[in-house]
């Protein structure tokens, strides 16, 4: 209790009061910004960290990067343009929703659930960290290719009303994951002579180009389509969200849960988190036949587990210095910097110091309401623009964001190429979502397979070597024998369902 | 564009298999079946799988539209088809003339050609156009550090 | 004090200063020895940002920005295993007003046929640290020494694991010259490949590789955490952060070396009085105790060496990596 007053009084320093304002500001412009990742917020916020008390530094990378997180959800609301990777998996729901002049209440959700999650993860990590990171310990490549093969698995359930097309995309994702230099043997892949394809696809530029560019070409294809929807007003969407938080508070505590846990694996991050369970919510949902449409129950699974999985990063790194994502290792940096050396023995030697960090993770989080409410306000200016003056803006600003993000002019012909794939796919009814889920997984699924399999010598069999493995491993086969069962089960008995409508359910 | 699903199908074989193909020439690790080849050939035979599928199932279903390439969007709608032209001829001068002529030139002409096309009058075009381009200039190059390159206006700004 | 947060608070000021800029800019001289520097500087950093070597450079900067009395920006020109952003740096103009912090990468892209870029084109303007490799097996592993994990190498070939980084990457290089300075194959052990140093250490914590190669420096909480035993450093002398870890030299007795280095280079000709501006400057920083304590506390080791000595250097390290590819290709048609 004692160090939790003194705690208390290093966070109550003006200095750290003024830090956790204008970093969550500097975050959440960076978050909004297409082709600006939270990474990116942070490592502009490194040199100033020097200055800094070590408090006051730490606080500096939470608050911008929990901001970043949330914020990422924003232009993916208004216009179709995800801010960061773990925005991606609700995008179409946010934007659904913003059609249908609830623009408001997708921002107030996000903001609520965002903070809900953080704060969870937050909890976890002040009463389980060392408990949780020796767990993460063992953790090898055995047991995330199966966790990897498990969201490749969740492609069914975001695969749409095709399941065959939605296979297809999902091919094409993995496909796209293997461009670039072979992690086994570093052998050049699909590279076609290309250095800039040596690392592969450069996945921020990609998802510009596979959101928003077919939304640019359909709107200006047909114009006065999207007409502009009198948009719900602030009280109102706080409303709303309150009645969402009544009827999905499981959504977002399964949320919290799984973005925390799978935050906490090394490696995991908020992306995963979240497309995991957005697509496990889906699974779960009694309304499955809504989601992809603007309903809110997907958005409230996602938002939560992404800024869960970004305080569940912090429990390996703050345990063994070991960073889950860039922005734990740009934190990890800061803290021996300030002298504050990580490791299992924090809690004891740099008790207060760790509370104090602790309630600052809080704050951060906290700092979504007002922030929320603000990003409403801007929301309705943003969406008052006519449409014709905002979406040639938006090409260049993507095209902007694209570059920025390596400082490449290559950027931009991902965008250009993965754009266009993604505008003849949609046109022709293949959805956009599996293509991501497979970038996001593909390499983590590739790469622990390799590491697994010349760890044993090509042995396949050794891939449920290990306890864990094997429960994994288990539950993946499980989550493929079940459809395949019923489905050979509804073949062999035709009276009940016809075979296609099976496949095509 | 709108393709029959006939056509996708063979595109997505032909794909798997050309993929497949490459594959075929990747090194493996110390001579065993594994090497940066399996991955890519799992792939390529899920393509294969799903375009075939595709292919059967259309024809079963609907076989005269299997084969039709359809440019519903673009067909009876010039004021789009030239919108979606423009977006192109935008990208391409980006990539093309990025590094060159500098980003804020070629967000400009393309935002003063867009408003202009969209029917908006020459002066809110060129203020609006200004506006934009500025502010992201500013945005990214000054707050944000990011290199957009300038092109000959590097010398002013 | 150039802060992306100050400058939010203090939106009046940013915009004075843009405009100040704007108008002073034109009227810069071409880059001039006693004016050098008079504008912005850039920094070109080929990794993305949080890796090792953007954290060495924007530790650097930050305090380089005083030295020069100009702001520095930091750019990372990330992908393509560093190959663009190391041709950026070379390619820039010559003026002084872009350079780049490179890492050892550039000594193995010959080597492995990926590109023709070498030292020789920039021009060195400071070395500023090191990470040695180290040996670390499990806590709880039947080798207490390296010499135990030597004779086990030599007794159960094609069964012990090492890993650490992607075949042909820093840390794999310094496993292949730990075992050919030893006078054993290289493929008598099997290299499992992980993404970079701290997932090697995982992968021995987790108990599936024997040992890593990699920096004791990058599995440093673990180590003190007793998940990982630290059997040796590949480096010429014991390190601080470790001095109860022997050298290869003290406990084997063979010569091999290895570490990754970062340093400070310009394009290909720039003008001597710049480069000595800037070497002068870089000298400064990169020997204070400012960068010293930060970089130490995460195991990097301070190495400074000027122009000349960094140039020597990077010629040595490019033949030594020349050497141990060609000793390896001959190994696999063996």
């Amino acid at each position: 209790m004692d160090k939790f007053i003194a705690a208390l009084d290093l966070v109550a320093q003006p200095e750290t009061l003024v830090t956790l304002v204008g970093a969550s500001f500097f975050g959440f412009a960076i978050g909004c910004l297409p082709g600006l990742t939270a990474t990116m917020a942070v490592a502009l916020l490194v040199p100033m960290t020097f200055f800094m008390s070590p408090i006051a530094a730490i606080t500096s990378i939470v608050a911008a990067s929990a901001m970043a997180i949330f914020a990422g959800d924003i232009p993916g609301a208004l216009l179709r343009m995800p801010g960061t990777p773990a925005s991606a998996a609700y995008v179409d729901d946010a934007y659904e929703m913003t059609k249908r002049g609830e623009a408001g209440v997708v921002i107030a959700s996000n903001a609520t659930f965002s903070a809900l999650g953080g704060v969870f993860g937050t909890i976890v990590l002040i009463l389980a960290a060392p408990t949780l990171a020796d767990f993460a310990l063992d953790f090898s490549a055995f047991e995330f290719f199966w966790l990897g093969a498990l969201g490749l698995s969740c492609a069914v359930f975001v695969a749409g009303s095709n399941l065959v097309k939605g296979l297809t995309s999902l091919m094409l994702g993995l496909l796209i994951a293997t461009v670039g230099m072979d992690y086994t043997t570093g052998h050049p892949r699909f590279t076609f002579g290309n250095v800039n394809l040596l690392e592969g696809v450069s996945f921020i530029p990609g998802l510009i180009g596979m959101f928003a560019l077919p939304e640019i070409l359909r709107s200006l294809l047909s114009p006065g389509s999207v007409g502009t929807v009198a948009q719900v007003t602030a009280r109102d969407a706080w409303r709303k969200t309150w009645d969402a938080g009544k009827r999905y508070w499981s959504r977002a505590l399964c949320g919290s849960v799984l973005g925390t846990l799978v935050g906490a694996l090394p490696g995991g991050g908020a992306d995963t988190a979240a497309w995991i369970s957005y697509a496990g919510a889906k699974k779960m949902s009694r309304e499955p036949e809504k989601w992809g449409k603007g309903h809110i129950e997907g958005i409230v699974a996602g938002s939560s587990a992404n800024n869960a999985a970004l305080s569940g990063a912090w429990i390996p790194a703050i345990v063994f210095a070991i960073p889950g994502d860039t922005i734990t290792a740009i934190g990890i940096g800061v803290l021996y910097l300030k002298g504050v050396n990580p490791g299992p023995t924090v809690f004891i030697n740099n008790g207060e110091l760790f509370y104090a960090v602790f309630i600052v993770f809080i704050l951060a989080n906290l700092m979504m309401f007002p922030l929320g409410w603000l990003a409403i306000r801007i929301a309705r200016l943003v969406l008052r623009v006519p449409r014709d003056l905002i979406l040639p803006a938006l090409l260049v600003l993507s095209v902007t964001g694209a570059y920025a993000i390596d400082n490449d002019l290559f950027g931009v012909w991902i965008l250009l190429a993965l754009g266009l794939t993604a505008y003849l796919m949609e046109e022709n009814g293949f959805p956009i979502a599996p293509m991501v889920l497979g970038m996001v997984l593909g390499k983590i699924v590739e790469q622990n397979f390799m590491q697994a399999l010349i760890s044993t010598n090509g042995n396949v069999l050794g891939l449920f070597g290990r306890p864990i493995a094997a429960v994994l491993g288990g539950i993946t086969l499980l989550v493929w024998a079940i459809p395949l069962l019923r489905w050979g089960w509804s073949r062999l008995r035709p009276a009940h369902a016809t075979p296609r409508a099976a496949i095509e359910d | 564009m709108k393709f029959g699903d006939g056509l996708i199908g063979l595109f997505i074989v032909a794909l798997g298999v050309a993929v497949f193909g490459q594959a075929q020439g990747f090194p493996k690790v110390a001579d065993q079946f594994y090497g940066p080849g399996l991955f890519p050939q799992i792939i390529a035979a899920g393509l294969v799988l799903c375009g075939a599928i595709l292919f059967a199932r259309t024809l079963r279903t609907a076989p005269a539209a299997s084969f039709r390439v359809d440019a519903v969007s673009w067909r009876g709608n010039r004021r789009g088809a030239m919108s979606g032209a423009m977006v192109l001829a935008a990208l391409l001068a980006f990539v093309f003339l990025g590094d060159t002529v500098g980003f804020p030139i070629i967000g400009f002409v393309t935002l003063v050609a867009f408003y202009l096309w969209l029917g908006r009058r020459l002066p809110v075009a060129l203020l609006v156009a200004a506006g934009v381009t500025l502010a992201l200039d500013l945005l990214f190059r000054l707050v944000l550090h990011v290199p957009v390159p300038s092109g000959p206006l590097a010398a002013f700004w | 004090m150039r802060s992306p947060e100050k400058r939010y608070l203090r939106p009046a000021a940013c915009i004075a200063g843009a405009v100040l800029a704007m108008l002073t800019l034109p009227f810069a001289a071409p880059a001039r020895a006693d004016t050098y520097p008079s504008r912005p500087i850039t920094v070109i950093v080929p990794y993305p940002a949080g890796g090792g070597t953007d954290i060495v450079a924007r530790t650097l900067t930050g305090l380089l920005e005083k030295e020069l009395g100009v702001p520095i920006n930091v750019i990372n020109k990330a992908g393509g295993g560093g190959i663009p952003g190391q041709t950026a740096i070379a390619h820039a103009k010559p003026d002084g007003y872009t350079i780049g912090v490179i890492a050892s990468d550039i000594s193995v892209y010959k080597a492995q046929g990926l590109a023709d870029l070498t030292y020789k084109d920039m021009t060195p303007i400071g070395q500023t640290n090191e990470l040695a490799s180290g040996v670390s097996v499990i806590e709880g592993s039947p080798y207490k020494t390296i010499q135990e994990l030597v004779a086990g190498i030599k007794a159960h070939p094609g069964q012990l694991k090492a890993t650490g980084a992607s075949p042909g990457v820093n840390w794999h290089i310094a496993f292949s010259g730990l075992m050919l300075g030893l006078g054993l194959d290289p493929s008598t052990v099997t290299w499992v490949p992980t993404q970079g140093g701290t997932a090697g250490h995982l992968d021995v914590a987790a108990g599936n590789s024997t040992f890593s190669t990699a920096s004791l420096a990058e599995g440093r909480a673990l180590i003190e955490a007793k998940k990982l035993r630290p059997l040796a450093v590949m480096a010429k002398e014991r390190l601080q952060l470790f001095p109860d870890v022997p050298t290869l030299k003290e406990s084997l007795g063979i010569d091999w070396t290895f570490a990754l280095w970062h340093g400070v280079v310009g394009p290909k000709g720039l003008p001597d009085e710049l480069m000595n501006r800037l070497s002068a400057a870089v000298e400064k920083v990169a020997t204070s105790e400012a960068f010293r304590k930060p970089l130490e506390e995460r195991g990097f080791s301070l190495v400074y060496r000027d122009p000349a000595a960094f140039r020597a250097f990077m010629a040595s390290d490019l033949a030594e990596m020349e050497r141990i590819f060609v000793e390896l290709d001959k190994m696999k048609q063996q």
